[in-house]
């Protein structure tokens, strides 16, 4: 009996033993997340897999329902996402990848090679790709892998410039034959093959919902099952939503919200800010086309005479930061960090004005230039849908050099008609002009694209600067045509030096994004600089608590 | 009688032919280009350095290269055969997005509408019957706070107020999703309550200071004066007498706001994220989408002057002195 006892505690022992690290493995086990709540301020009307726009086409930047190629990770350093691997040639004209044999459509139908090919082809032929412009061919070279063969050195850049272009392949079977692809409103031009399918979308409610699709798993098992995704009329009541709790995490493409809202949502208990160094920024250049801009002796004065506190205060709040030289923000790929930052000293720019020659002769309290000439600089801001922050950034620019004598008026036309805008900026018809680059731009082409005066055969558009020396403009081709990160940083620093020693454009504020979520629930938010925690890795990342 | 009535609907149709070539011009010079909005921004210059024919082909076929005058027939035409074309923001017929939007307005503008006419006039009276009394000392200063406080102003107290702190309402929208039959009409009455009750507040006090600005000034009126000293009942006479003279501008202006009924209130409906008129006209200036902000323009417009044929012909059917004017015409 006393054997018996002691053979059934050994034995449950034993049970015991076994069953502990199971319990452990349970509970390793990923929870997976049932339904996350995103918001987002893009409405809820479209959604068609060709088009950017809308909160559809702005979340498939993060590979929601279709299979991007590749994503941009947290380091700013592209990685495979549809793609298994990727490698670009050292000539930089190739570029070869493999795919996976086991993804399909949210139709049911396999994604096969040829969906590969017709992709490319209908990206190239169609779409007219800029970046494909100069792909000359489209090689199967195994069962699972393709070469794409260019004629300049493009690959490095097209790899790059596909994270912010939502490059995906697309289904033959619905796009063939179809030419104009943004007027396609059927349920058939929702369908991709990302991890999430489109289930059902409600205008009224300005929702929509998606399901995962376990065997497109491209970064290993989908932990979120379910994602919803509600549109709200602006950051206040998105905030709102958020500190109530009815949305776990926002997604506004590179807009973050602005610093106003966001002292508002400070400290709420279980919302952490998502706070981030922003990769874009606003930037002023002077139009080098005419005087006084032309002069660097100006343009050093005038980069001294403006406050940058008030400008950084003015564009980012209380969390704005006086830029570099170099333009690039720190989170920028390339970023040169022995340049110095651009310095607010009044007084000397005012010295530099006089020894230049810019006197107030006739004695109304404003510079002359040079010739004696009557000066009155135009500040022109980028015309946009909506101009509020921009005009006051112009306000502390025209304040800052009307204290250190320089005649300014805001340039009335420009900001009322885009096109006269456009015009004016085309021809270089402007004394200072203020742009931004966004975060999308500053990935790959950076604000130095803004700068161009000319730009390389086969491009007309986009000529809003007036740098017309050639070194800049090699220095800028040698960095998007880079067939590696090394090239690519090396002479992005060329071009930040560049920039510093010139003067002839500058940063106007660093800012920090935010992108708030909440903690309450979910762990695994992986909060990318300049985009936030809703990106390609989230739905492969996120567990519940 | 016909005549004049004949007369004004005739006025009523040359009013909106103006304000159809109006709304065009209008929309036509508004700064910006279509096909930037059409096509986004970044999208736009890789198509113009890269492809510029399909550019315009898109040009062509939303007509935005023919001559201002051929866009015009094709305008007027649109509006005869009701063919609006596509909207360029979601490519969708401008039609059916304007319809319903027009049915959401409706949703808040009616009951707005209403209430605020009963509410605007009951109150209107009672402080303009016994001015300078505690209701009129109490209700006045308020109603004129009110009619002057910006409408976003209000909205976002309001909204931080009853939606964020106290959870009463929801914050932002106009259905709950997935939500059908009886609980999708509950939750639009839910989602209904904030903006209406906003919407009426405004409206309340401007009815309010017409009516009470009628009253007062009827009530002093000699043949008042003639009536109490009769020892007519002063409830008799408030009803008879002042009510029926206030009623005139009172109805003129209640009916011209019929006029406003589809046009939307932009700001609240902006603020509360609700899909109608007003941010279907906000959204569509925006994004330069000319289809659509022409057929809004235009509805606002035929609701307007359609309002104000309503309100003459009430006028001459409840004013004694407007019938006998026209009959003796």
């Amino acid at each position: 009996m006393k054997r018996k006892w002691v053979s059934l505690l050994l034995s449950t022992t034993m049970c015991m033993m076994i069953a502990v690290p199971g319990t452990a493995n349970a509970e390793e086990a990923v929870k997976h997340v049932e339904n996350l709540m995103i918001g987002t301020t893009a409405e809820n009307n479209v959604f068609n897999a060709q088009t950017q726009s809308d909160a559809f086409g702005r979340m498939n930047y993060n590979g929601l329902t279709q299979g991007n190629f590749v994503y941009r990770d947290e380091n700013n350093e592209v990685q495979p996402y549809f793609f298994k691997s990727f490698e670009i040639s050292e000539d930089g004209k190739q570029l070869s990848f493999t795919f996976p044999l086991d993804a399909v459509w949210h139709d049911g139908q396999p994604v096969t090679s040829e969906d590969i090919v017709f992709t490319f082809e209908f990206m190239r032929d169609v779409k007219k790709v800029g970046s494909l412009q100069n792909l000359e061919k489209i090689e199967l070279t195994g069962e699972d892998s393709c070469l794409l063969t260019f004629s300049e050195p493009d690959a490095y850049y097209w790899l790059n410039s596909s994270c912010n272009n939502n490059a995906c392949v697309f289904a033959k079977h619905i796009w063939e034959g179809v030419e104009d692809y943004s007027s396609v409103t059927g349920p058939e031009a929702a369908i991709g093959c990302g991890p999430y399918k489109l289930v059902w979308s409600d205008q009224d409610s300005q929702t929509s919902y998606y399901e995962a699709v376990p065997e497109n798993d491209f970064l290993g098992e989908i932990t979120v099952d379910s994602v919803t995704l509600q549109s709200y009329s602006d950051e206040s009541t998105l905030m709102m939503a958020m500190m109530q709790g009815d949305i776990d995490a926002m997604y506004n493409y590179a807009n973050p919200i602005d610093a106003p809202v966001i002292d508002t949502v400070k400290g709420t208990s279980d919302i952490d800010l998502g706070e981030s160094a922003f990769s874009g920024c606003y930037q002023l250049e002077y139009g080098k086309d005419r005087m006084p801009g032309s002069d660097k002796n100006f343009r050093e004065a005038a980069s001294m005479a403006l406050d940058y506190e008030q400008l950084a205060s003015t564009i980012n709040g209380e969390y704005g930061q006086i830029p570099g030289k170099g333009i690039i923000p720190p989170s920028c790929k390339g970023y040169d960090e022995t340049l110095p930052t651009l310095e607010y000293n009044p007084d000397k720019a005012a010295q530099l004005l006089e020894e230049a020659g810019y006197k107030d002769i006739d004695g109304d309290g404003y510079r002359e230039m040079p010739d004696g000439s009557e000066m009155d600089v135009s500040v022109t801001p980028q015309y946009s849908s909506s101009m509020d922050l921009r005009m006051r950034i112009a306000e502390v620019i025209m304040k800052s050099l009307d204290e250190v004598g320089i005649k300014n008026h805001l340039d009335e036309e420009s900001i009322s008609n885009s096109e006269v805008w456009e015009d004016n900026m085309t021809k270089g018809n402007y004394d200072l002009s203020i742009t931004l680059t966004t975060s999308g731009m500053a990935s790959y082409s950076t604000a130095f694209r803004y700068f161009m005066a000319e730009l390389r055969e086969g491009e007309s558009s986009w000529i809003w600067g007036t740098v017309r020396d050639e070194e800049f403009k090699k220095d800028y081709y040698a960095m998007t045509q880079a067939v590696s990160d090394e090239v690519y940083i090396e002479n992005c620093k060329k071009l930040q030096q560049y920039m510093a020693d010139t003067i002839d454009a500058q940063a106007l504020c660093w800012e920090t994004a935010f992108f708030p979520y909440r903690t309450d629930k979910y762990t695994g938010w992986n909060n990318y600089p300049s985009w936030g925690v809703i990106n390609s890795t989230t739905w492969f990342e996120l567990t519940a608590k | 009688m016909h005549k004049q009535i004949w007369k004004k609907i005739g006025i009523a149709f040359l009013t909106i032919y103006i304000i159809i070539t109006i709304s065009f011009i209008l929309v036509h010079v508004m700064p910006g280009d279509p096909i930037i909005h059409l096509v986004g921004q970044e999208e736009y210059y890789y198509l113009l350095d890269n492809d510029p024919e399909t550019l315009n082909k898109m040009i062509e076929k939303y007509g935005l290269d023919d001559s201002l005058s051929a866009q015009y027939f094709k305008y007027l035409k649109s509006i005869v055969t009701f063919d609006f074309g596509i909207s360029y923001t979601n490519q969708m017929p401008v039609l059916g997005n304007v319809m319903r939007a027009c049915s959401w307005t409706l949703l808040l503008s009616v009951p707005t509408w209403i209430l605020s006419g009963i509410f605007g006039a009951v109150l209107g009276v009672i402080a303009g019957w016994k001015p300078g009394k505690l209701f009129d000392k109490i209700m006045t200063p308020i109603f004129l706070v009110l009619n002057t406080i910006p409408s976003n102003c209000l909205c976002l107290l309001m909204l931080i107020l009853f939606a964020y702190n106290l959870k009463w309402f929801p914050i932002n929208g106009m259905v709950s999703p997935g939500k059908i039959g009886l609980e999708r009409t509950l939750s639009i009455l839910h989602h209904m309550w904030l903006p209406i009750i906003i919407m009426v507040i405004f409206r309340t006090a401007s009815d309010f200071m017409l009516m009470k600005s009628a009253v007062s000034q009827i009530r002093k009126e000699e043949y008042i004066l003639t009536a109490t000293s009769k020892g007519i009942p002063e409830k008799k006479v408030l009803f008879r007498h002042v009510m029926r003279n206030a009623m005139l501008p009172y109805m003129t202006s209640f009916c011209m706001q019929m006029g406003g009924l589809l046009s939307g209130s932009m700001v609240v409906e902006v603020v509360f994220g609700w899909k109608g008129m007003g941010m279907l006209m906000y959204n569509a200036v925006q994004n330069r989408d000319f289809p659509t902000a022409q057929l809004c323009f235009l509805i606002s417009a035929f609701c307007v002057v359609i309002s104000n044929l309503i309100s003459d012909m009430i006028n001459i059917w409840i004013d004694p002195r407007l019938k006998e004017d026209t009959a003796n015409e």
